[in-house]
């Protein structure tokens, strides 16, 4: 389809923009950092070193995909409304849609990047954590189920993503952003404790359901439990279910951003 | 990019499908219970932290004591240092040192003192009941604050039932049950130390006071005897010779016997046992 | 080509401040090969016009064509060639990379954007420059790279808001020559600037704006009252006459 090219363009212009961005060169040295300073957290632990390490990494992973997320994510198209860059944007023969699916794009493909990085190096360390100590403090390390948890991981960030892109088209500029997408993440996080603990048959239990469809459960994505088990990657429907309504997810509320934004006046 | 448009509906419609599906999967499942750390871990893990506190409490109350000038009245400090011993001992009551400070810093301080720090050793013996010091201060503290040297001589033989305790505590605890009267108790654990005892020397320590505390029941059979015969008991010694005692013993090795009706006492003078070490 | 009828604008009230009318009914039209000069005081609604033209806004009443077409429709911005009054970029991405995009969002070919992009980098002096960040470019420089952007794709239509802007006296004179170049290639060119001795150089019509009204459609001389009036009296005497 013709305008995927136009998207991409923009996503390449995006992507590049923030590849020499100094700020996100330092989000990833510091990531990287982190996740080699997992050789000295592990000493901390007399057991179980395999799952305290690889918690500990996938945390780096998180919050360095967070830190992207809140810090240049959120600001990506204030930024453009501000600097007036988006009047020469727009004066191609793009639509406010493809704009905001090529600033999507090109977040998405940063954000991927990045957690490709942190993945491959976290999963390096956890490798010569695992050879350097004797088997009984690190018994098993599965990649079938750290590729599942970093798909996981990633999902859910772009999904966070998906939500950034949506306020941006709502609200303008970066700080208002920034509050509804931390106040979003904060709603995502606690909804399924509240659910715990009100009976999903009452009223409130099925409101809080359907709240989960706008804030996504996203602990149903989280299977970092599994990376150091010897279980069988072959899981029920379930898991998959669980990505499909997330990607999902992501396509509604990128469309609803490209909607929002196309009714706007730039101003 | 129009056709978006009318892919959002449909991709919508496959979301809530999708949504309603996966949440009754959710609800059906058992809710995953996720593996614990064993308990031994736990167990430590979660008890450094009280011992922390009794540790970090030990070192506050041992800097400030440490610290304090001597004109300081100790009125001043006291209910906050029993607060103290107080707290470290319901924490950790297996550390030691709460024990000894407490004792060295207030026991000395006056009778209700005393009791209190009684009450903390006793949560001590409880914690530790091998270790022979804790039963051995709460003796000395009955015996030299409070006088009362039955409850003494009875912690002093629960520090020698501990097995650890030097020989010295159980003839420690004898005397200290003839002072009070008690003279056949102390009779009975001077034979049951005899009995365990295999160092010459001490045996004919033991030996040595067994003589005396056997001449001490003699003289209390007699004692008996006169109350059986004129329904009350003798109001001094000498009334019990010659229908009753042929005369009254000779107490030696540093024993004297002292009536003070109706108690016989067993007592071991202090100046006597001096004078012998002096001539030693 | 460019058609506006009866389209009214008012920029919505903000804190403080009351609504802003920036246009009452303005009419007006270009035909295809013109050279037409927007002017008029600060305020008077020309760049509202060029933001109508381009969608960055929408009329509240009104209709406006270009090609036929409502503005809405991206695909005619494939016709179009804008220079903003201040060039704008993203900081870390380089002249040619901005060309490349500029180039493929109209779906020109990669040999297609090389061929134009040598042609128009060279013309206007940025050849060297093509692969710096365009952060460290100077004023001037930044606006040819704009020109560069309006023009690589060959466009029937420039709009340029103050193509002048921040460029020296050489500059100057290789812009308006360039414009007269792309006048005599068959371009239509719409372009707003607030030094009239441009305006007189190089636009054949002029639109004069006041106040969100259109005072004034039509060649220059006949804005003159007489011919050796300099437009700039002209101007303030059309001005003067509104207020």
């Amino acid at each position: 389809m013709p305008a995927w090219h136009r998207v991409s363009a923009l996503g390449r212009i995006i992507f590049l923009d923030g590849l020499r961005r100094h700020a996100l060169v330092g989000l990833v040295l510091l990531s990287l950092a982190a996740e080699v300073s997992g050789f000295l957290f592990m000493d901390f632990f007399g057991r179980d070193i395999g799952r305290a390490s690889s918690d500990f990494l996938f945390s780096v992973i998180w919050a360095g995909g967070l830190m992207f997320l809140f810090f240049h994510a959120v600001q990506v198209i204030s930024w453009d409304e501000e600097r007036k860059v988006i009047y020469t944007i727009l004066s191609r023969p793009l639509s406010r849609a493809e704009y905001v699916l090529g600033v999507f794009t090109g977040l998405l493909a940063l954000l991927i990047g990045l957690q490709l990085l942190l993945g491959t190096a976290g999963y390096a360390t956890l490798l010569v954590i695992k050879h350097s100590l004797a088997t009984f403090y690190f018994q098993h390390l599965s990649l079938a189920h750290y590729l599942l948890t970093w798909a996981g991981l990633a999902v859910m960030q772009t999904a966070l993503l998906a939500v950034i892109m949506l306020f941006s088209g709502m609200v303008r500029g970066g700080f208002p952003v920034l509050l509804l997408s931390v106040a979003y993440y904060g709603i995502c996080a606690g909804l399924p404790v509240v659910r715990d603990s009100v009976d999903a048959h009452s009223a409130a239990g099925y409101l809080l359901q359907i709240l989960t469809a706008l804030f996504p459960d996203f602990s149903r994505l989280d299977f970092k439990d599994m990376v150091v088990s010897n279980l069988s990657v072959t899981h029920g429907m379930q898991v998959w279910m669980n990505f499909g309504l997330v990607l999902l997810y992501i396509g509604i509320v990128t469309g609803f951003a490209s909607r929002i934004y196309a009714r706007r006046d730039l101003q | 990019m129009r056709w978006y448009r009318w892919l959002l509906l449909p991709v919508m419609a496959a979301y809530v499908a999708l949504f309603i599906q996966v949440e009754s999967g959710h609800r059906d499942t058992t809710p995953e219970l996720t593996p614990t750390l064993p308990a031994r871990m736990q167990q430590v893990a979660w008890s450094y932290m009280h011992q922390l506190g009794a540790e970090m409490l030990y070192i506050k109350a041992a800097v400030f004591l440490g610290g304090r000038s001597p004109n300081t009245k100790p009125e001043s400090y006291a209910p906050t240092l029993a607060d103290h011993f107080d707290v470290m001992s319901k924490l950790h009551p297996k550390l030691i040192d709460t024990y000894f400070l407490c004792e060295s810093s207030l026991s000395w301080l006056s009778p209700d003192n005393a009791r209190f720090v009684n009450s903390i050793l006793d949560r001590g013996i409880a914690a530790r009941p091998k270790q022979w010091m804790l039963p051995f201060f709460e003796g000395f503290n009955h015996w030299r604050y409070l006088n009362d040297p039955k409850t003494a001589a009875s912690y002093l033989w629960r520090a020698v039932d501990t097995h650890t305790a030097p020989r010295w505590v159980g003839q420690l605890a004898t005397i200290l049950a003839a002072e009070n009267g008690d003279i056949y108790g102390g009779l009975a654990w001077l034979q049951a130390m005899l009995e365990k005892e295999t160092d010459p020397d001490l045996r004919a320590r033991y030996k040595a006071d067994i003589t005396e505390f056997r001449k001490a029941m003699h003289v209390l059979q007699a004692i008996h005897q006169y109350q059986k015969v004129h329904g009350h008991k003798p109001a001094h010694l000498s009334e019990l010779v010659p229908h009753f005692l042929t005369a009254l013993p000779t107490m030696s090795h540093g024993f004297t016997l002292t009536y003070d009706p109706p108690r016989l006492n067993l007592k071991r003078s202090r100046e006597k046992q001096q004078r012998k070490k002096e001539q030693s | 080509m460019l058609r506006f009828e009866q389209v009214h604008k008012t920029y919505a009230r903000q804190l403080g401040q009351p609504a802003h009318v920036a246009l009452k009914g303005v009419d007006f039209e270009m035909q295809p090969g013109e050279t037409l000069g927007l002017i008029g005081p600060n305020g008077a609604g020309k760049s509202t016009c060029i933001r109508l033209l381009l969608d960055f806004i929408r009329p509240d009443r009104g209709t406006i064509r270009i090609f036929g077409q409502p503005p809405q429709t991206p695909d005619i911005r494939h016709r179009i060639g804008y220079l903003p009054e201040i060039a704008n970029f993203p900081q870390n991405v380089s002249c040619m990379e901005m060309v490349r995009f500029a180039g493929q969002t109209c779906r020109m070919s990669r040999n297609e954007i090389a061929t134009a992009a040598d042609k128009w980098l060279t013309r206007l002096g940025l050849w060297p420059e093509r692969n710096r960040l365009l952060r460290g470019f100077s004023k001037g420089m930044q606006q040819r790279a704009s020109f560069a952007l309006a023009l690589i794709h060959d466009p029937e239509l420039l709009i340029l808001d103050e193509p002048m802007s921040g460029l020296d006296p050489l500059g100057r004179v290789d812009i308006v020559n360039l414009i007269r170049e792309l006048r005599q290639a068959g371009k239509s060119v719409l372009f707003c600037s607030h030094l009239l001795d441009d305006i007189e150089r190089i636009a054949e019509k002029v639109l004069v704006l006041n106040r969100g009204n259109v005072l004034f459609q039509g060649p220059i001389p006949e804005l003159r009252q007489h011919e050796n009036e300099p437009l700039e009296t002209a101007f303030m005497r059309l001005i003067r006459g509104d207020m």
